[in-house]
């Protein structure tokens, strides 16, 4: 499903705010799957710990009406899972929506800032300088992805996609990219 | 004897007045959040039209009525 798809190749049906008509998009990039472990994790435990505990409680054969009334417990219960709920799909959505989109004009870094808002910072293919990619720890190389730095001429001297996959093809295809609107010298 | 069990008893439904008050603020500020993360996903859709966007949708409006049922709940039960 292309929900969690974090390299998206020439993807159709795809389209961003300020596209040009003639302007294609060769990459849609997220964060590896493999970053969202942390909060993954943190989430399964939010769900198996009132579990947990309830199972602790019956085998103890305590009895917890004597201190909380029991629709307190069920509210109590119910809230704990929909917070659980709000965290797990709020950082769903700072993953989904934290994009970097490589077109054949420019490269665009959608920063989703949470509840607070959204950055959007570009530049054009003829202001990159230099791209570089790294790996730098041992779950980069077991699941091949990493970071890619650009220097631009521009303002913002420097975009980092910051773990990405596959970052040794986006780096090929970018550089190819750059090159080639370089030469054409199609700028706009 | 009698009055220090009234006096327990007192503080027994205060506590649990002021604990349902605190649990209706804290729903009411949850359908807010709610509410709020439906506008920031219309908000970033209009960034990245995708298809798959209807989903994410579906998902954020879920979550809404689940609160919204949870806060007829809790005002019915309690």
């Amino acid at each position: 499903m292309s929900i969690f798809n974090a390299i998206l190749q020439k993807p159709k049906g795809i389209r961003f705010e300020s596209q040009e008509k003639e302007e294609q998009l060769y990459f849609l990039l997220r964060r590896h799957p493999i970053t969202n472990l942390g909060w993954i994790i943190f989430s399964i435990f939010l769900i198996v710990a009132p579990l947990a505990l309830m199972s602790f409680i019956l085998n103890n054969k305590i009895d917890t009406f004597k201190y909380v009334q029991s629709e307190y417990q069920i509210i109590l219960l119910i809230l704990w899972y929909s917070l659980t709920m709000l965290y797990t799909f709020e950082s769903f959505l700072i993953w989904y929506f934290n994009v970097y989109i490589i077109t054949n004009k420019r490269v665009i870094d959608v920063d989703f800032k949470g509840f607070w808002g959204k950055r959007i910072s570009e530049a054009p293919l003829s202001n990159v300088e230099d791209v570089t990619y790294e790996t730098k720890s041992f779950l980069h190389i077991l699941f091949d992805y990493g970071d890619i730095f650009m220097q631009t001429a521009a303002e913002k001297t420097e975009f980092e996609f910051t773990s990405i996959p596959k970052p040794s093809l986006v780096h090929n295809k970018l550089t190819d990219l750059v090159e080639e609107h370089k030469k054409n010298g199609h700028s706009k | 004897m009698d009055i220090v069990n009234n006096l327990t008893i007192i503080s027994q439904i205060e506590i649990y007045t002021i604990a349902k008050w605190l649990l209706e603020i804290f729903l009411f500020v949850y359908s807010i959040i709610s509410v709020v993360v439906i506008r920031q996903i219309k908000f970033m859709t209009i960034t990245i039209k995708s298809d798959t966007n209807k989903l994410i949708f579906f998902f954020a409006y879920f979550h809404l009525a689940v609160v919204l049922i949870i806060t007829l709940i809790t005002s019915v039960i309690l």
